[in-house]
Parts: C-alpha cells; sequence; structure tokens
C-alpha cells in the first residue's frame, strides 16, 4: 500500500525533480536541480520516451524505479509510516463530488457559501 | 449572502469578461480545487495569464470592464514587479499569478490543463491535480495541508477510477 502510495505521486515527483517537455527551456525549479528529460534520460539511463510517459500520466514507474530516478538526481526518498486517520465523512463527500461535474462543483460551492 | 460593501462573488462573470476580451489564462487557486473535486470554499479566482504582450492588452481591457482595483491600494496593474496581483473587481477577488511557485508559469501549466465546461457559455482551462499539488505543496503553507491532502485523495480516487479498481 506504501508503495502504491508514493507510485501515485510519481508525475509529481518527476515534475519537481525538473523533467521539462522542451529542451532549451528555461532550467529552473525550486529545491530541487532543474533537469530536462534528456537529462533525467541520461543521468538514470532510462529511455526520454519513458520518462514522457511518467510525466504525462500514462504510466507511473514502480517505487524501486521511483526511488532510482529520485537518487540520479541526488536526493533519496525518506519513507516513513505515519498514523493515518481516515475522515468517512469527508472521504464520501470527496467521493460524491468527484461524480459531479465542474459546473456542478461550481454551483454547489457557492450555494455553500452563500449559506 | 453578500456582505455589505463587498461585490457578490461571481466567477462566472469574472470569466465572461476575460472570455469578451479573449484573454488566454489558466485558473488555479482554490477555485482550481473546487473545480477539481476538493471540498472547500473560496471566495476569489486566481489566473495565470500568457504572458505574450497582445495578451497582456487584452488582460488590461477585461480589467477595465471588472473595474479592477489593487488591494493594496496602488494604481499600477503591472506585472512585472509583483508576484501577484490581488485585485478587487464589480464581481469578487481576482488574483493574477504570472508564475506560481513551483511553476514556469502558462506554458508550464498549460500541458496538463483541461478545459471544463462550467454553464452560461463558459469553458475555462483548469490547472491538472498533479500541477495543483505541485503549487500547494511548493507555497509550503500549514493552512494549505487539508487541500493537499484532499488533491492527493483526489488524484488516488481518480486513477483508481480510470483503472478499474475500487481503492
Amino acid at each position: 500500500m506504501l508503495v502504491e502510495v508514493v507510485a501515485t505521486h510519481a508525475e509529481d515527483t518527476c515534475r519537481f525533480l525538473g523533467a521539462e517537455r522542451e529542451p532549451g527551456a528555461e532550467r529552473r525549479r525550486i529545491g530541487a536541480p532543474s533537469l530536462t528529460q534528456t537529462d533525467l534520460s541520461e543521468r538514470s539511463g532510462r529511455d526520454r520516451a519513458q520518462i514522457a510517459r511518467w510525466e504525462s500520466d500514462s504510466v507511473q514507474p514502480s517505487f524501486e524505479t521511483l526511488r532510482e530516478l529520485v537518487r540520479a538526481c541526488g536526493f533519496d526518498l525518506a519513507l516513513a509510516l505515519v498514523p493515518y486517520d481516515l475522515d468517512e465523512g469527508g472521504e464520501t463527500r470527496l467521493r460524491e463530488k468527484l461524480f459531479r461535474s465542474p459546473e456542478n462543483r461550481l454551483h454547489a460551492m457557492l450555494k455553500e457559501r452563500n449559506r | 449572502m453578500a456582505r455589505p460593501g463587498v461585490p457578490e462573488f461571481d466567477p462566472i462573470g469574472i470569466f465572461k469578461a476575460l472570455d469578451r476580451a479573449r484573454v488566454s489564462y489558466i485558473v488555479i487557486g482554490g477555485l482550481a480545487r473546487v473545480l477539481q473535486g476538493t471540498d472547500e470554499l473560496t471566495d476569489g479566482v486566481d489566473i495565470v495569464p500568457a504572458m505574450r504582450e497582445e495578451n497582456l492588452r487584452r488582460l488590461d481591457l477585461a480589467l477595465d470592464e471588472l473595474h479592477a482595483q489593487r488591494q493594496d491600494g496602488k494604481k499600477s496593474r503591472s506585472l512585472t514587479d509583483v508576484d501577484v496581483l490581488e485585485l478587487g473587481t464589480d464581481l469578487g477577488e481576482l488574483k493574477i499569478v504570472p508564475e506560481p511557485a513551483g511553476t514556469r508559469g502558462f506554458d508550464d501549466l498549460r500541458r496538463a490543463a483541461s478545459r471544463e465546461y462550467l454553464g452560461s457559455g463558459v469553458r475555462v482551462a483548469v490547472a491538472s491535480v498533479g500541477d495543483l499539488a505541485r503549487m500547494t505543496a511548493a507555497l509550503g503553507r500549514e493552512q494549505d495541508e487539508p487541500a493537499l491532502r484532499m488533491l492527493h485523495r483526489v488524484a488516488e480516487i481518480e486513477r483508481s477510477i480510470g483503472h478499474g479498481l475500487e481503492l
């Protein structure tokens, strides 16, 4: 489960690491070295097209691969078990909202706000 | 219920004004999170405009129509000397953010943004759940922790739905 959760955020992590689509793009990132997809490919030994697929969220890397990518960028993943408090009411509301359209979510929020 | 002296928040009206002026922008912030499915309330519209000169000229026209005024009382609406331009308008608060924390601005966010129909003929580009999480995390504010957790949960649920699994 822990592995699934970390892998779920692989796209965010790849973006945080600075993988960019445009080779000539400005290379500035907060708190991490900036890399193009090609840079990350060279550092990690992974195919650039595969990195692009991870970044576009069409597939997710395994936990082990994610850790390799992070280490190729000079970082490591620090994992820790923390208590998990399931907010069942919040979870139910979230699921209900996800089955609504954005238009419906907006109007529901405005109605709630004006209450 | 509108408070005395505070305009009724009308995001659709703000988007219509931006669209009439043909402004290119992406919705971010609390309203974008709500549109993506988080359970929170928000009082304003936050946008990242394309920074091309022509688009900024169009944005200025839309701001004129909305009678936008800086909330710090300064007159200039230039985006060159501020990280966030906070404006009061006839239809509620509007924040213009040229380069949100953790991103490179419009072109960076446009790649993953989706166009969503909001009714009344309005369709807007909304930042992706992943990009919203990236921006929210980059701000590093304790008050944003619940929103960040919800964004991660939204991503997990959407992924489980997309994969035909139930978490």
